[in-house]
């Protein structure tokens, strides 16, 4: 049997995330059109938030603007982090709304996985940083993450392109 | 502006985004990434002069203003590729008639930034606080590049 939105049955589990009142309220199914595109909006102003963290963080870890103590960063975070729980929140609401299209989809899978590879790679930088591991080390690292979060927007941006 | 249109719409630019699987894509790939490089940018620089990231020194803040421009530079080639997609949608679409207004007043924004404070603030000596009207200048530029964000992503349902 398949539904209006796309979701057939029986595959129990992910149509009934898809089918539920939160995900029916995202995808327009309850009659109510703004949520999707708060959801989206929303989900754009963190990621931009958080990728600005991740930027400017990096980019001093690389070397840029040498003299500002990376320590100085630590309060930068919480910005970041208040950007990634925005993203957090809007993007399980937008998954609920196409958990069937999301969940088996590669680029979005790719995606998940650059952004946790990212967020370890964040934590392991900030780690090494204070504990005065070697510079060149932290700094290969600092690249990787940066090109994780580039990746991650990359393929989340592919997920509109990509099966 | 009918002008501009036409010639956007016949350049070769139109040719490659429309005949390129992967040009548009590619362009919107470039177009999140430059506004990535500018926001960071942005943040370091602006919640420093608006007083709520103190602890870094003045000049050091500055020295990300490249970094904005570099991003902003992106975002300009990036977004006319896409801009030349379709010229006629684009600018019959309120969304991106908002966009461009807010972009437009925070380009003025800046340059009231460059050409009437930079040279002041970065006299300032550590923690030392900026002027009121550097203060706002800095929250007007965020919270205008927040709003461009955010209509942007208003585009495809306006």
């Amino acid at each position: 049997m398949e539904f209006d939105f796309g979701c057939i049955e029986p595959i129990g589990f992910v149509c009934s995330v898809e089918l539920s009142s939160l995900g029916m309220w995202v995808t327009g199914g309850t009659g109510n059109y703004m949520a999707y595109p708060i959801a989206l909006s929303a989900h754009g102003l963190g990621m931009m938030t958080v990728m600005g963290v991740v930027i400017a963080f990096n980019m001093r870890v690389l070397g840029f603007a040498k003299d500002i103590s990376i320590s100085a960063y630590d309060r930068l975070f919480m910005i970041g982090w208040t950007g990634f729980m925005l993203n957090l929140v809007s993007g399980l609401l937008l998954l609920t709304g196409y958990f069937s299209t999301y969940i088996f989809q590669g680029s979005f899978q790719l995606k998940i996985a650059l952004i946790v590879i990212g967020g370890i790679l964040m934590k392991s930088i900030m780690g090494g940083i204070r504990n005065g591991r070697d510079e060149k080390l932290t700094m290969l690292l600092s690249a990787a993450c940066l090109a994780s979060w580039t990746g991650a927007v990359v393929t989340g941006r592919l997920m509109a392109y990509l099966q | 502006m009918d002008a501009f249109v036409n010639w956007i719409g016949t350049s070769s630019l139109h040719d490659w985004i429309n005949l390129s699987p992967w040009a548009y894509p590619a362009m919107e790939i470039v177009h999140f990434t430059g506004l990535s490089i500018l926001f960071g940018s942005l943040l370091v620089i602006d919640l420093r002069v608006a007083g709520f990231a103190n602890f870094i020194n003045m000049r050091d803040a500055m020295k990300f203003i490249p970094l904005a421009m570099l991003g902003f530079s992106l975002n300009l080639f990036s977004g006319a590729a896409l801009f030349s997609w379709s010229p006629e949608t684009f600018v019959s679409n309120t969304g991106f008639q908002w966009k461009m207004g807010l972009i437009l007043i925070a380009g003025l924004n800046a340059l009231w930034f460059w050409f009437g404070e930079h040279t002041k603030l970065v006299k300032l000596a550590d923690g030392e606080q900026a002027e009121p009207t550097a203060k706002v200048i800095a929250m007007v530029s965020l919270l205008l590049w927040l709003a461009v964000i955010s209509v942007a992503r208003w585009m495809a349902f306006l």
